[in-house]
């Protein structure tokens, strides 16, 4: 069955997702790009964390699991690219 | 098998967030501000938080924070959202920063523009004064009256091309019975050529005291030649010049030409015969050893002898005749006398050559003697006060039959654009009502900045929207290349070719200038620029944001 916490989560991340989606639909520097891809990511294991409750409960847990893991590698890269000595295109 | 695959892409989401984590610290402040990275590092820690959870509680190890671990989750994307919009934020004020710079940069260079434009102004005066001068210095090297001479009338004109010039003459009574008379002309034009002029005259030496004679014409020529060729050795400094002694008695003329054009002698009686002395020698300052010849001439009772410099042979008549046959057709018009002659040659030149023209009449006939020097020269308006009045933007309204025309003067500049844009509204709405067109006139506008360029763009576009028919007429090609380099479309199909006549009485807008809506307006125009096309929001875009927060920021004083 579903989890309260798990759909609040998923209310609460659709819109901000959108909202965030929406406010760098401009940005071109890539660190933003992939921060970016963090919140897709992000928003994907919320999803599938609530779908995994309704259906195919081992694929989407699954599904859940590698979204996290995508979602860390693509902060840690995000961060890294932020890092670069030289500012890169469109930072500013 | 299912599980342990979870707990290693948790325990790799876990390490991957850590060395996020890890990183933000090594941002550089200048990527997106110190701001932003709090809060990245915020919503990194959460999910940090997350995965560690996750990743403890598939391990086994402990399933303690997997409440907390809900709520960090939902925090994670507001945190993500305020990132981004920290980092717009900073990404504004930097831009605002860099054209606050970008301005001050520009005013700094408007104003040292400013500064050397006065300057040159200055300078362009002084030198008109200097010219002033040296014009009046030039005109006591010639005579101011004509000498009496029984049975001789002489006549003279001079015209110089500019403030000065290296043209020369004059009649010069040796003694009772002899008469010089010569025509100079210096190489060149302006002061330079004054100059070598007055060497010429200050060398010149017509009298053998010793002898008590003239000297010939042609030692004259010889002696000026020397001391000018040993003076003068730049390129091209060098004098023509025409001499010749006149025995009042014999009527003989002995004349030297030192690479002068021809002298004319015309002979009213008999067959009115024509006769050219030719040069005799080279112009003087050339060569020192150059040698001068004589041609000796008598005169008879009516002849005409003109002198003239080559001013008179830079230019052809309508006809294309050349000098000596304007001169020879002048002479010839027995019903004029010697100052019509003078001025006949000089009526019969199409257009001017640039140089200046000095014409020497010489009738041996009992007539007045005349000599018309140039007019002392005006004082020149000064520079500075010309370039103001140029600079200065006019602008009229007015009506007739045929519409409604807006006239604009002088430079437009932003601080008068305010007005323009009232004048240009009012219009508008005065051709709708009376359902006539519109016309701006451009013909004595000089340039526009690009506040008024926008504002154009802004009348144009209301008059359109309105359904106003509008003409822009005498649009320079300078103005039309404006319009065109910032896509100005709207307005360049209103440019026509056709001028419809200015109505009789205009009302011109006075003290035009309104410094206070000045800044708004300016920020009006170039938004309206900016949206033509991405190259004028590239140029314009950094103005208009600074001119928005700068507004902005007034108006927040204001309020308060």
């Amino acid at each position: 069955m579903f989890q309260e916490s798990e759909i609040i989560c998923l209310i609460v991340a659709v819109p901000l997702s959108v909202a965030t989606l929406v406010m760098c639909r401009r940005t071109d520097a890539p660190y933003a790009r992939v921060v970016l891809l963090a919140v897709v990511f992000a928003l994907g294991a919320a999803t599938f964390t609530v779908l995994e409750d309704v259906i195919w409960g081992p694929v989407f847990n699954a599904l859940e699991h590698v979204c996290y893991a995508l979602t860390g590698l693509s902060l840690a890269w995000g961060c890294w690219l932020a890092v670069g000595v030289e500012p890169q295109q469109g930072d500013t | 098998m299912h599980a342990d695959w979870v707990a290693v892409l948790d325990v790799f989401a876990a390490l991957a967030s850590m060395a996020a984590m890890a990183t933000i610290p090594f941002i550089p402040a200048e990527r997106f501000g110190v701001s932003a990275r709090r809060i990245l590092a915020v919503a990194v820690t959460l999910y940090t938080f997350v995965t560690t959870a996750n990743a403890l509680e598939h391990l086994g190890v402990t399933a303690a924070f997997d409440p907390v671990e809900d709520v960090a989750e939902v925090m994670f994307f507001p945190f993500v959202l305020f990132f981004f919009y920290a980092v717009r934020l900073w990404s504004e004020t930097q831009q605002r920063l860099a054209a606050e710079r970008h301005l001050r940069e520009l005013n700094g260079v408007l104003e040292s523009t400013e500064q050397v434009n006065r300057l040159l102004a200055d300078q362009a005066d002084l030198i008109q004064e200097d010219f002033s001068r040296a014009a009046e210095i030039h005109r006591t090297l010639l005579p101011r009256d004509a000498p009496d001479i029984a049975g001789v009338s002489v006549c003279a004109i001079y015209r110089p091309s500019h403030h000065v010039g290296g043209d020369l003459y004059d009649i010069v009574r040796l003694d009772d019975r002899y008469v010089g008379i010569y025509v100079a002309d210096a190489t060149g034009h302006g002061v330079a050529a004054a100059m070598l002029a007055m060497m010429f005259k200050n060398r010149l030496r017509l009298w053998d005291a010793d002898a008590g004679v003239p000297l010939p014409p042609a030692r004259v020529m010889a002696d000026v030649n020397v001391w000018l060729a040993e003076r003068c050795q730049g390129p091209g400094m060098f004098v023509t010049a025409a001499y010749g002694v006149l025995d009042t008695r014999t009527h003989r003329l002995t004349v030297a030409s030192a690479g002068h054009p021809p002298v004319v002698l015309h002979r009213r009686s008999g067959d009115g015969e024509v006769l050219e002395v030719r040069a005799t020698g080279p112009a003087l300052g050339l060569s020192s050893d150059a040698w001068f010849g004589e041609v000796q001439v008598d005169l008879k009772p009516d002849d005409r002898l003109m002198m003239y410099t080559d001013g008179l042979s830079g230019v052809n008549d309508r006809r294309g005749a050349t000098a000596v046959e304007r001169v020879t057709d002048a002479l010839k018009r027995r019903s004029l006398d010697g100052m019509e002659v003078l001025h006949a040659v000089l009526g019969s030149c199409n257009g001017t050559s640039g140089d200046d023209v000095t014409l020497l009449l010489v009738e041996l006939r009992s007539a007045p003697s005349r000599m018309d020097n140039v007019e002392p020269v005006a004082p020149a308006e000064p520079v500075a006060a010309k370039q103001a009045d140029s600079a200065r933007c006019r602008i009229a309204t007015g009506r007739s039959e045929r519409g409604i025309m807006v006239r604009l003067e002088g430079v437009g500049q932003w601080t008068y654009a305010a007005r323009f844009h009232d004048v240009g509204m009012t219009g508008i709405r005065e051709a709708l009502d009376d359902d006539v067109r519109l016309i701006f006139e451009f013909a004595d506008c000089v340039h526009l900045d690009s506040t008024f360029l926008g504002t154009i763009h802004e009348l144009a576009a209301s008059a359109e929207t309105c359904g106003v028919e509008v003409m822009m007429q005498d649009v320079s090609p300078c103005l039309r290349g404006l319009f065109e380099e910032l896509g100005m479309d709207r307005v360049l199909r209103h440019v026509t070719s056709t001028r419809t006549p200015m109505p009789t009485e205009m009302t011109w807008i006075e003290d035009a200038a309104d410094m206070q809506r000045g800044q708004q307006r300016v920020l009006f125009a170039h938004e309206a620029l900016a949206a033509l096309n991405e190259g004028n929001r590239e140029q314009f875009g950094k103005l208009v944001e600074a001119l928005r927060t700068e507004i902005r920021g007034q108006s927040g004083k204001l309020m308060h």
